[in-house]
């Protein structure tokens, strides 16, 4: 399959799918030269001199690309300076200096970029998938009164795809198996089945399969998490000493999102202070029913102990207790529901949309970059 | 033991190399060569410098006595690392092993005449399923392995004998009815590294109370992340560092181990590969401290790590608790089988572990004495025998 690029001829800007791969990959394995880097360029010069910007789509993660190039750089996998080059590309052709930009879900990636390569990084919220759900599943229909709660069937909801780099998802996956709260959970774990030494356990992969596109493409499980009362989210950050390269970035990942989307409360094992990153945004949390002391825990081990202690304070919950108390969370789960909404429309551009929400026509047009699409076969990216 | 060359052995010719610690034991007609902290690869390669000429001649000084049914024990069991693999994906390989098919055909001597003695390598007793072997992503080291198992199980022999690198001074514990303090002991080297010993930590900081354990999760005090990470605060809790640096020097630290009523035991690495499931498959020195202390234990290793001590003749606690996880596949498996274990002590209280305690002093008893006596042989191994330091004088030049 080839990566489209959109144009959009109205406001002037062209931008592609979400990529298929790293930023570390793209720029360190296939564009591993600044010639090739310069090529891909060229194939959109004429449309840069128009005022034309590129936008290179990854904002399912939030580096610091900064540090990222430095990093490869110093481990010899990068070969040149990534953002220099495209600064001197853009000085060479006299563009714009906002002509290519890479888009991340760090929210204050401009904050971590030294001032000359700040027209090169654009944030966006990480809400993708979640945002395509909420605009065109449900939109205003939506009211709690959906969820029934006689069909929570388990207390949580726990999805653990991506198990590389990611301690807390194992550690929190081997102690709740060990106390016997799994049983209690819809759950998956290594479904990508990166690690072999691993057991590979697919969330309801057959109901996942048997979906249509949209939903497989969406693939967050929204029956699952229906039918259960709370979600216990393992962000993708966590220490950022084990993923340097996150280095100071503000991240909400789409697994957060998640579970506003869907009307949950959760239990968050994510970074030092992250439900006081979601506050900051908006968002409420719960600490009106449970514990949530474990966001002021700077250091990692123990704060994976008070999450295990509140999770474990929820799962001795009886469940009639649970569904009681999710209705007395009402007036919380739809603000954060309806602040999604009202930060989707700030934070969460069109261009950040997978493509086949978008057709041709209006200002609209499809291409597909012959440079990009050398490098790697499009595949449709489920996160 | 005799520090002084002997007269009747003193033809030999064993200068010129490393291998100063040479042991004869004309009781039971072994040669006994321990390498003391180098490996068997590190003594092929250094001191015969892979070649069959430096091997051959080491070796010939020993035929008279191999003819006379005397065999020769390259003892490596104090070193951890397996043996087996090391001769697998070493350098040099088939070249170290052939040496030794070479050397007893040449000299017509029996073919077990030269063995080596370690305490890592369980295969022969370990079944290795058809699974691990399509599934291993180093299938072909893999089959060398189990190649290797049945080509030379006459020579790569298995002897728990780490424990005799513990102080012998254990030896004169007893049996301590006093009333625990702690549920739990744990110390654990850089549990930031592997996912196990997260796990466990994680389990403990989140199902009992502070009071109710005593851990240390920096033993080794090489942690990178210490620096990094601001996790100083997990360093050292409660056991002052002298104590516990001590342990970790193989001393004494009694203390600890009487006060608390279990001992959390896992190496820091067990990954379930298929080669690294078959390396390095020892028992921890943590587990002879326990057993020496008569306190029970819980052990998460490698697959098969309780079956191999009762292999060895040691009683585990399968009485008190669910000890099934020994034989899952997946090491997070088996450590959530752990947990659950650490879980039901949790719910326990103290006196109700005093009694538990008690109930188990038969086994722990069984067990001290078996370890007791282990030590006792390997050191009576030694202890019987003519030593040889033939380049003791040059010693010094060579570290």
């Amino acid at each position: 399959m080839i990566m489209k690029t959109i144009y959009n001829h109205n406001k002037k800007i062209i931008y592609t799918d979400h990529i298929p791969v790293s930023i570390t990959t793209l720029f360190c394995d296939l564009i591993d030269e600044e010639t090739k880097l310069w090529a891909f360029f060229d194939e959109y010069l004429e449309y840069f001199k128009k005022g034309y910007k590129f936008l290179l789509n990854y904002h399912a993660e939030a580096e610091n690309y900064e540090v990222l190039f430095k990093e490869q750089i110093k481990v010899n996998r990068l070969d040149y300076d990534v953002f220099s080059s495209i600064r001197q590309y853009g000085i060479i052709h006299e563009l714009n200096n906002d002509f290519f930009q890479i888009l991340t879900a760090s929210m204050n990636i401009k904050d971590l970029t030294t001032d000359i390569y700040k027209p090169h990084v654009q944030s966006v919220l990480a809400m993708h998938n979640v945002v395509v759900e909420i605009e065109n599943e449900r939109a205003d229909e939506l009211s709690i009164e959906q969820i029934q709660t006689e069909n929570f069937t388990k207390k949580f909801t726990f999805l653990n795809g991506r198990i590389p780099q990611r301690f807390h998802r194992t550690s929190l996956f081997t102690v709740l198996k060990g106390i016997g709260i799994l049983k209690d959970c819809n759950y998956s774990f290594n479904s990508r089945g990166e690690y072999n030494e691993y057991p590979q356990i697919p969330f309801e992969s057959e109901t996942v399969m048997n979906s249509d596109k949209k939903e497989r493409i969406l693939g967050f499980g929204t029956k699952a998490n229906y039918a259960s009362f709370c979600n216990i989210v393992t962000e993708t950050m966590w220490d950022y000493d084990y993923m340097h390269h996150y280095q100071g970035s503000k991240f909400i990942s789409e697994k957060t999102y998640k579970p506003m989307a869907m009307l949950q409360p959760f239990v968050i094992a994510g970074p030092y202070k992250h439900l006081e990153l979601i506050k900051e945004y908006g968002f409420k949390t719960f600490d009106k029913w449970w514990d949530e002391s474990y966001d002021n825990e700077i250091n990692s081990s123990k704060r994976l102990g008070k999450v295990v202690k509140t999770i474990i304070s929820i799962h001795n919950l009886p469940m009639d207790e649970c569904k009681s108390m999710y209705k007395d969370m009402k007036s919380t789960l739809i603000h954060n529901y309806n602040r999604m909404k009202d930060l989707t429309s700030v934070h969460y551009p069109e261009f950040a949309l997978p493509s086949i929400y978008y057709p041709q026509g209006n200002g609209i047009e499809y291409g597909f970059s012959k440079q990009l699409n050398r490098y790697f076969e499009y595949k449709p990216l489920i996160i | 033991m005799s520090f002084t060359n002997n007269a009747s052995y003193e033809h030999l010719k064993l200068g010129g190399n490393l291998l100063q610690n040479v042991f004869i034991n004309d009781e039971i007609k072994l040669i006994l060569i321990r390498d003391g902290s180098n490996s068997l690869l590190t003594m092929f390669n250094n001191h015969f410098d892979n070649d069959y000429a430096n091997f051959s001649s080491f070796l010939f000084n020993f035929v008279d006595l191999f003819k006379q049914n005397y065999k020769l024990i390259f003892d490596c069991t104090s070193v951890t690392t397996n043996e087996y693999i090391q001769f697998v994906t070493g350098p040099y390989v088939p070249t170290k092993l052939s040496f030794l098919e070479k050397f007893n055909a040449t000299h017509n001597i029996p073919n077990d005449s030269i063995q080596i003695w370690t305490s890592s390598n369980p295969i022969e007793n370990i079944e290795i399923t058809q699974e691990y072997i399509d599934n291993g992503s180093e299938e072909e080291n893999l089959k060398n392995v189990i190649n290797l198992n049945k080509r030379w199980s006459h020579i790569l022999v298995d002897k728990p004998y780490n424990i005799g690198n513990l102080s012998h001074r254990y030896q004169k514990e007893k049996f301590d009815t006093r009333s625990k303090k702690y549920k739990v002991m744990a110390l654990f080297n850089e549990p930031w590294s592997s996912v196990n010993l997260h796990s466990l930590m994680v389990s403990l900081l989140s199902l009992f109370e502070s009071s109710e354990i005593i851990y240390n999760f920096n033993v080794a005090k090489t942690l990178k992340y210490d620096e990094s990470t601001k996790i100083n605060d997990l360093k050292i809790e409660k056991a002052p560092i002298s104590n516990i640096l001590n342990i970790y020097n193989r001393q004494e630290l009694p203390d600890i181990h009487k006060d608390s009523f279990v001992n959390l035991i896992s190496p820091q690495f067990i990954e379930d590969s298929p080669l690294s499931y078959l390396s390095s498959h020892y028992i921890p020195d943590e587990v002879y401290t326990s057993i020496f202390n008569f306190q029970p234990f819980i052990i998460v290793g490698k697959k098969y790590m309780l079956k191999r001590l009762r292999r060895i003749g040691f009683v585990t606690f399968n009485d008190w608790w669910d000890e099934s996880y020994d034989s899952l596949e997946y090491h997070i498996d088996r450590t959530a089988g752990a947990i659950s274990i650490l879980n039901l002590i949790s719910s326990k209280s103290m006196n109700e572990l005093n009694v538990m305690y008690l109930s188990m002093k038969d086994v722990l008893t069984h067990n001290f004495n078996l370890a007791v006596k282990l030590q006792k042989e390997y050191k009576e191994l030694y202890n019987n025998s003519i030593y040889f330091n033939p380049i003791f004088n040059d010693y010094e030049n060579y570290i």
